[in-house]
């Protein structure tokens, strides 16, 4: 965890305790109500992922993974984006994140291709793992009914 | 947090050193001691 946020981040810690005056007035800025939070900002200071709570390591890693690759996104750096989420799923399977990044892969596909199939692509997916989740449930709307075929025999 | 992840106190900094290594900057608010 520590070489994956001194290679990918540029980290900063406000203490509530030791810098007071900082953390009330950064924490008034971005609406933080709560430790631990963890922001994910971009270099022109835009916010693009917030994590408010403690989390196991591994979900914090996807966590902080699925930041980066949100970042790609808004920066329209989409096959970029697309790798990272990827990853989120490959690497951390069993969190949270897991399923989120599923579907804005499937997004990020979309928007670098034009290619509605990677929506569809996206709903089949679903259908066989994170059935459950709230993720599943935005992505269905893409799913195509299965189709028959026109020479079928009766 | 683990210790050894190299901890800034300006987010402003930060921010300028983000923007020239092609970085993003991870903020972390906590009350833990440190």
């Amino acid at each position: 965890m520590v070489r994956f946020i001194n290679e990918e981040f540029v980290p900063v810690s406000v203490n509530v305790r030791n810098q007071a005056e900082e953390f009330k007035r950064l924490g008034s800025r971005l609406g933080v109500q709560w430790t631990p939070t963890e922001l994910v900002i971009d270099s022109s200071g835009v916010e693009r992922h917030r994590v408010e709570g403690f989390l196991p390591p591994q979900d914090f890693l996807a966590q902080l993974e699925l930041g980066l690759a949100q970042a790609e996104f808004a920066q329209s750096k989409f096959a970029e984006a697309e790798r990272r989420y990827r990853e989120v799923v490959t690497r951390y399977p069993e969190t949270e994140a897991a399923p989120e990044a599923l579907y804005w892969a499937g997004v990020a596909r979309y928007k670098a291709s034009g290619d509605s199939g990677a929506l569809s692509q996206t709903a089949n997916q679903f259908q066989e793992r994170y059935q459950n989740s709230s993720w599943a449930k935005k992505a269905s709307v893409w799913a195509q009914p299965a189709q028959t075929p026109a020479s079928a025999p009766h | 947090m683990s210790s050894g992840i190299a901890w800034g106190s300006s987010l402003e900094d930060a921010l300028q050193r983000a923007y020239s290594e092609d970085k993003r900057v991870l903020l972390y608010f906590s009350a833990a001691p440190m």
